[in-house]
């Protein structure tokens, strides 16, 4: 069945389910830390796909989501939506993104690929947008992040895989493992010796 | 306005830049190191992000990249996650940006709606369009510069989107050890330690 818009949000929805499959079996400590010198961690990586999420379905086609947090603004304090603050929990932040991807899909569902939009926070000779460019943008960037949250959540405790419900992975034997990381580490090593 | 296939092709070649720009600046030892226990390494993200593209815009249309990649013969499917030392980077990098061309004029000379076949998906999923494959594309190479921004980052700290874009508000370093310290002590304190 040759349907673009079907395809398109297949592969939003699977990448946004990536993200959140990532988090699963994590306490409250590890969802939340900072991985990398700039601050990556699981969580923030939910809560800014949300606000995200909620700008470009909502805002950029009038159709604005109904519950607007503060730390949607474009334009508000950097990194306010990278980080959780003690008091959202998990499941308020988890549950919020569902709401915001339910909204977006209503916006997904009833639109076609070439209603136009605009994004106020781009250069004005890019801001009109359509549907389709739109749900482009949001595959490419659920996927960066998804793809930050492999390796976050693979550094916290070795956890990794594409999807729930199908990991890419071509073993699940740690010895497989160890031994091809060892593979690679001494080829390095080999070449810039070289 | 611009077309669908503009659009896509647009989305699909700034990934493609993302994970290349991701190597500069480093050397042999820096791109080619496994950051994470799996083995994820740059210079095997741009030598497996070649061979799929080679797969899907190639094999699967019909109109097959017209150099072989050894890798891809090999017993070991998973050769082309990393590469060997007489794979250079120039070598790897300069065949990535060849599967571009080669897939380029794929996806120029055919319609979003031209059909195509992937022998390795599910039979009843098989069957695929131009437009098809190029999201899925655009969603598995973005994933993979996802990969290689955090494995950047590891290795010297040097972060951002894209070349001329880093998407960032914060620039300087004091700034990001405060940040950092600010996201630390919240998780602690959301965990009770």
């Amino acid at each position: 069945m040759n349907d673009p818009k079907a395809h398109l949000h297949h592969y939003l929805t699977n990448a946004r389910e990536a993200l959140l499959w990532k988090l699963e079996g994590l306490g409250e400590y590890d969802i939340r830390r900072p991985l990398t010198p700039t601050g990556t961690n699981l969580l923030g990586l939910v809560k800014h796909l949300t606000c995200v999420t909620a700008d470009y379905f909502g805002t950029v086609f009038d159709r604005p989501f109904p519950d607007p947090q503060p730390w949607f603004d474009p334009n508000g304090e950097p990194n306010a939506d990278m980080w959780a603050t003690p008091d959202e929990s998990r499941d308020h932040l988890t549950d919020l993104y569902r709401r915001v991807c339910d909204h977006a899909d209503t916006t997904i569902r009833e639109l076609d690929l070439d209603t136009t939009g605009r994004v106020p926070w781009w250069p004005a000779e890019t801001a009109h947008v359509t549907l389709h460019q739109i749900l482009v943008h949001m595959i490419d960037e659920t996927n960066r992040h998804a793809g930050h949250a492999d390796i976050i959540r693979e550094l916290i405790d070795g956890a990794a895989g594409m999807r729930q419900d199908g990991d890419n992975l071509p073993s699940q034997d740690p010895a497989w493992w160890t031994a091809h990381h060892d593979t690679i580490e001494q080829a390095a090593h080999r070449a810039a010796a070289q | 306005m611009t077309d669908l296939k503009t659009h896509l092709g647009r989305y699909l070649q700034s990934g493609r830049d993302a994970v290349l720009w991701k190597l500069e600046g480093l050397g042999e030892y820096d791109i080619r190191r496994p950051l994470t226990p799996t083995g994820t390494n740059l210079l095997g993200l741009v030598k497996h992000l070649a061979s799929v593209e080679v797969g899907y815009f190639g094999d699967c249309f019909a109109r097959p990249f017209p150099e072989t990649l050894p890798w891809l013969s090999d017993d070991d499917a998973h050769a082309d996650l990393w590469a060997t030392p007489d794979e250079s980077r120039d070598y790897l990098t300069d065949l990535y940006r060849r599967v571009w061309d080669h897939s380029d004029t794929t996806i120029r000379e055919l319609d979003l709606d031209t059909q195509g076949n992937v022998p390795w998906w599910a039979t009843d999923r098989a069957t695929v369009t131009l437009g098809q494959i190029l999201t899925h594309m655009i969603a598995e190479t973005h994933r993979h510069a996802g990969h290689a921004d955090i494995v950047r980052e590891g290795i010297d700290g040097a972060i951002g989107m894209r070349q001329g874009n880093d998407n960032l508000g914060r620039d300087d370093e004091q700034s990001w050890t405060a940040y950092f310290d600010l996201v630390e002590t919240n998780a602690r304190k959301a965990a009770g330690i």
